[in-house]
């Protein structure tokens, strides 16, 4: 997957370019407007994530020559402004997505995958499975090493959220919003809460452990014991 | 290219102007008004005069007509009774003529003889009929009246003409209307001096007022202009400027608290930061203890960030520029879905939520809603005592919806409840900041912002353990 970074801030870009290349992109990363512009016009990106406020050519005026020449690249907007306006703008221009600065590098890890699993057509499963634990999406019951665990709605709902984006760290606050349809930052530990009872049930009995924490980031389900 | 603009011609200026055209115009009228009436006064009382002249003229002629027995003793009597007809008048002139315009008399003075040429005889003598001429520095006036020889048949016609002098009047008239017209000049002058001045006196409490504002400096956007001590035209232009300082203190003051409390609250996570970080680079640590103290940065950055968003939301909501995206939602539905975000932590905490009311129907942001109530419930749920309930009551009323959330668990102080809405304030002081994710002090603000934002309010009361946050909202 390769994508192209539009940052006119150079220290933003470079975290933004090697947080992106080690969860597994190839990232071209641009410093200017005009750099983005012809990067994006010659290249194929998979999805570009664009700064709103640069120096020379705005990111509307990228993101609006891109859609005029028929470029259907998913485009994920920067901005540091935050007025209905502003998103507004962006989505009619046909932005895919926007993120206010400052944002947690999990939420746009999030968000980018996020958009490019769009374009790949969801096939329909009956069953997701991890390590010992399977999840079965039509009757929505939980098992572990052959045994049923018992788990609430909201409880399955959360699991096959973490088990759906296995491996990748899910902020608290896009857990709020997918699963209890929250779309806002809670100040609660309502999500913690949650999932340590998620755990108490899935993981507590039985090895290996699959939730983990990331501290400051979210949570990631993964088969990996070490951390 | 800059377009010129014209300003418009000063009021004092455009009243004056306007005053003394109307001043100028109305005294010429009146000026040539009085001298008319005056001129035909003169013309009226020298037309009366006349026409006694030419009654006196005509009974000296029959006098002289009857006394005499043939026409050669009749014009020589003539003479002597003529001379003697006016003797009582001053001034007056006239002249006798018979048989086609032949002259049988003429009295001393100018000479009468194109008054017959140019005048129409008439029995009455009319004022406005007079014929005046001028001679010899003198100015006349005339008229010519039929003789009436009663019996007689000597003469088939006989004319008077009579004249009188006119100088008297004339210098009059001219002294007169010299000393009219400059006064009416005079006066029209002071009109117009007067009423520039007035305009300019009228003026005065502007002037008055524009320094008053001037003295009205961002440091003193409490002062006020007075009402009462403008005049009644400008006190509607006095009051709203005071309306306009108002919002603009207001908005001033929000400015500078809002400042003051950032400054305030990123003092603290950006302290940890430094002296965290000068520590751990103190000297070499093991790679653990790296990731502990990044982990620590972490969730100082993260706090900072809430902080920044928090407050630029509010900030947004001060300027009025939230824009409220409204849609009919069941309030009811709403709080359920909220108790079951907060299920399992008023769960794991052992308390119940209950929810009293029946379904209501309301336009509403439902994010920013949702928003504001899930911030009521997380703050009862998190000072309620275990075992306790938190009761969220929804009620329809007349014209308004009233939701009231209500939690047993300590009193909020009397000196805090007041404050409890006030950005950053807590009430135990050391008691959030130690709990990581824990709030900033700015939940309920959000909420007040948010309530206020739809047009509602948020009270708060809190007695013997039970503290009821009650927010009413106008159905639109």
């Amino acid at each position: 997957m390769k994508l192209l970074v539009v940052e006119d801030e150079i220290k933003t870009g470079e975290y933004l370019q090697k947080g992106l290349t080690e969860a597994g992109f190839v990232v071209d990363l641009a410093y200017t407007g005009l750099d983005g512009h012809h990067l994006a016009m010659t290249e194929d990106y998979d999805l570009i994530v664009l700064d709103v406020m640069l120096p020379d050519v705005d990111g509307w005026s990228i993101l609006k020559t891109l859609r005029e020449n028929a470029r259907q690249t998913p485009v994920l907007f920067l901005t540091a402004r935050d007025t209905v306006e502003d998103r507004v703008k962006g989505l009619e221009l046909g932005a895919d997505d926007y993120l206010l600065k400052p944002f947690a590098f999990a939420e746009l890890l999030a968000r980018v995958r996020a958009l490019l699993r769009r374009g790949i057509p969801n096939v329909e499963l009956d069953h997701l499975q991890i390590a010992n634990m399977t999840l079965d999406l039509k009757r929505r019951s939980a098992t572990r090493d052959g045994q049923k665990i018992n788990l609430t709605n909201k409880e399955f709902a959360l699991l096959e959220l973490l088990l759906r984006r296995t491996g990748e760290v899910l902020p608290r606050s896009l857990i709020a919003s997918q699963v209890w349809d929250m779309n806002f930052d809670s100040d609660t530990n309502v999500i913690d809460v949650a999932i340590r009872r998620l755990r108490s049930k899935i993981d507590d009995e039985y090895q290996p452990k699959l939730i983990h924490t990331v501290r400051g980031m979210g949570y990631v389900l993964e088969d990996n014991d070490d951390s | 290219m800059t377009a010129k603009l014209r300003r418009p011609i000063s009021l004092a200026q455009h009243v004056t102007i306007l005053v003394g055209f109307t001043i100028t115009v109305c005294f010429i009228v009146l000026g040539l008004a009085v001298q008319n009436s005056i001129n035909h006064h003169f013309a009226v009382q020298d037309a009366d005069e006349l026409g006694v002249v030419a009654e006196s003229v005509r009974s000296a002629l029959n006098h002289a007509v009857q006394s005499s027995s043939n026409q050669s003793v009749f014009e020589q009597d003539l003479q002597s009774y003529l001379t003697n007809a006016v003797s009582g008048h001053h001034g007056v002139y006239f002249g006798v003529y018979i048989d086609s315009n032949k002259l049988v008399y003429q009295s001393d003075g100018p000479d009468l003889s194109h008054v017959i040429e140019n005048t129409q005889m008439s029995v009455a003598i009319e004022s406005d009929k007079l014929y005046s001429w001028q001679a010899a520095n003198h100015e006349y006036r005339g008229a010519v009246v039929p003789g009436n020889l009663a019996g007689s048949k000597l003469y088939s016609s006989v004319a008077i003409v009579v004249a009188a002098e006119n100088d008297f009047h004339r210098s009059f008239m001219a002294a007169f209307s010299r000393s009219l017209w400059t006064m009416m000049f005079i006066a029209s002058i002071l009109t117009i001096l007067a009423s520039w001045l007035a305009i300019r006196a009228g003026h005065k409490p502007l002037h008055r007022l524009s320094e008053e504002i001037q003295n009205i400096t961002s440091e003193q956007l409490h002062l006020r202009l007075k009402p009462n001590k403008v005049p009644i035209e400008l006190i509607e232009l006095v009051e709203s400027f005071n309306v306009m300082i108002g919002s603009m203190e207001d908005v001033f003051q929000r400015l500078s608290h809002f400042s003051a409390d950032i400054a305030h609250e990123l003092r603290t996570p950006i302290t940890n930061l430094t002296t965290q970080t000068q520590v751990a680079l103190g000297q070499p640590r093991t790679t653990e203890e790296y990731r502990e103290m990044l982990y620590s940065n972490l969730e100082e950055y993260n706090r900072l960030s809430t902080i920044v968003r928090d407050m630029l939301w509010l900030a947004q909501t001060d300027n009025k520029s939230l824009k409220l995206n409204r849609s009919k939602i069941d309030l009811k539905e709403e709080i359920e879905m909220l108790f079951e975000f907060f299920d399992a932590w008023a769960d794991e905490k052992g308390i119940e939520l209950r929810i009293i009311g029946n379904s209501v129907l309301a336009d509403v942001d439902k994010n920013l809603i949702q928003r504001a109530l899930s911030n009521l419930l997380s703050n009862a749920i998190e000072h309620t005592l275990p075992e306790e309930v938190v009761t969220v009551t929804v009620e329809s009323l007349q014209n308004k919806f009233r939701i009231s959330v209500q939690n047993v668990g300590t009193t909020i102080p009397e000196q805090h409840i007041k404050h409890v809405f006030n950005r950053f304030y807590r009430v135990d002081p050391s008691r959030q900041r130690t709990s990581g994710n824990e709030g900033i002090g700015l939940g309920l603000s959000i909420v007040k912002s948010i309530i206020e934002a739809h047009g509602g309010e948020i009270t708060v009361v809190s007695a013997e353990g039970t503290t009821c946050f009650t927010l009413v909202l106008p159905k639109t």
